[in-house]
């Protein structure tokens, strides 16, 4: 038991961030990341 | 000699690691845009994030940059909870090993160190700038409305711009350019440059994706342990380690990528990999030196 004891703090953020992509996924946050990325970055090609 | 006898014991591990790192940039930049109608890929696995650094500007990427969709949420005043959800759940899963094993970016680094054995050492403590980065990145975006990480990012101009100029889209493009272009082109051929003489130079310093897999080193699913007690302090792991990191001073450093060179380079053994206090990887003493030890 005193092996998995260092290992509560990362179930408490895994649960934290699981939380968060499935409230991303929710809100449809993925369109978003969709739709800026089918755009041809200008700034990243560095002429923006 | 010695160098020979270093590289037959990390030869099957780094075997692996390297068809990981070419099938994970193949896969992420496998789109074959139209020669005639040139134009990126888009289509529904951009809603994905990469599993590290690759542009979203190159004409072959199939997925996003997560360092540029979430420079995107902070312009368009949104919480980016589908990619800090992502970004998060990997780092807790297994900290920097992405950085290590799927990153494209970390994987044309460790190409082009091999053109030269030159090596130049820095200190350790400038990987501290990674997080200067982070800090500043966030909030100059925030009141500038402008994702200024990917205006100057090498990894935008080398896996972005390149291939882009080889296009029929660069005569319309290059009528846009600016002063700026030339910077980002400069600080482009710095890196390349750096690339070269130092290892991993931009995940050391720069990468703010990698900063903040890095904080979550200590507290991932996947975590180094070192017996402190038998190591020989020989420095063997520092020798064949990536990002020059001494693991028995911190196993679960922030700059540790777990390329597991350091677990089979280590003449004592001393190095394991667990995954949730389960020891995945802890490789055998050679019997050889059980016996000189008795």
């Amino acid at each position: 038991m005193r092996r998995f004891k260092p290992y509560v703090l990362s179930v408490l953020f895994l649960v934290i961030f699981m939380w968060m992509l499935l409230k991303g996924v929710k809100l449809k946050d993925y369109v978003e990341v969709e739709l800026n990325g089918n755009i041809l970055c200008l700034s990243c090609i560095g002429i923006e | 000699m010695h160098r020979n006898r270093i590289a037959s014991r990390i030869n099957k591990v780094s075997i692996v690691r390297r068809i990981a790192q070419f099938i994970s940039a193949i896969g992420i930049n496998s789109y074959i845009p139209d020669i005639k109608n040139f134009s990126i890929y888009q289509g529904s696995t951009k809603s994905l994030c990469a599993p590290g650094l690759n542009c979203y500007a190159c004409p072959f990427a199939r997925t996003s940059c997560p360092i540029g969709s979430l420079q995107h949420f902070v312009v368009i005043r949104q919480f980016p909870y589908y990619i800090l959800g992502y970004i998060g759940l990997v780092g807790i899963a297994f900290g920097r090993a992405f950085c290590g094993w799927l990153c494209p970016f970390g994987l044309l680094q460790e190409l082009i160190k091999k053109i030269t054995s030159f090596r130049l050492k820095i200190k350790q403590s400038w990987g501290i700038l990674k997080y200067v980065v982070l800090l500043v990145m966030i909030p100059v975006v925030y009141f500038t409305n402008e994702p200024w990480f990917c205006k100057l990012c090498p990894a935008g101009t080398i896996e972005g711009t390149f291939p882009i100029m080889l296009s029929p889209l660069w005569t319309e493009l290059s009528k846009l350019i600016t002063f700026r272009f030339f910077i980002k082109l400069a600080i482009a051929i710095v890196f390349i440059l750096l690339f070269v003489v130092i290892r991993r130079p931009f995940c050391r310093y720069m990468c703010p994706l990698g900063a903040m897999w890095g904080l979550f080193n200590k507290i991932s699913f996947v975590r180094m342990k070192v017996d402190n007690s038998r190591c020989l302090k020989c420095d063997l792991c520092q020798e064949v380690c990536p990002m020059d990191i001494k693991i028995y001073e911190d196993p679960n450093h922030f700059d540790c990528i777990r390329c597991l060179k350091c677990v089979y380079v280590c003449p004592q053994k001393v190095i394991e990999v667990e995954v949730g206090g389960v020891p995945l990887i802890k490789p055998e003493l050679n019997l050889v030196v059980k016996r000189q030890k008795q």
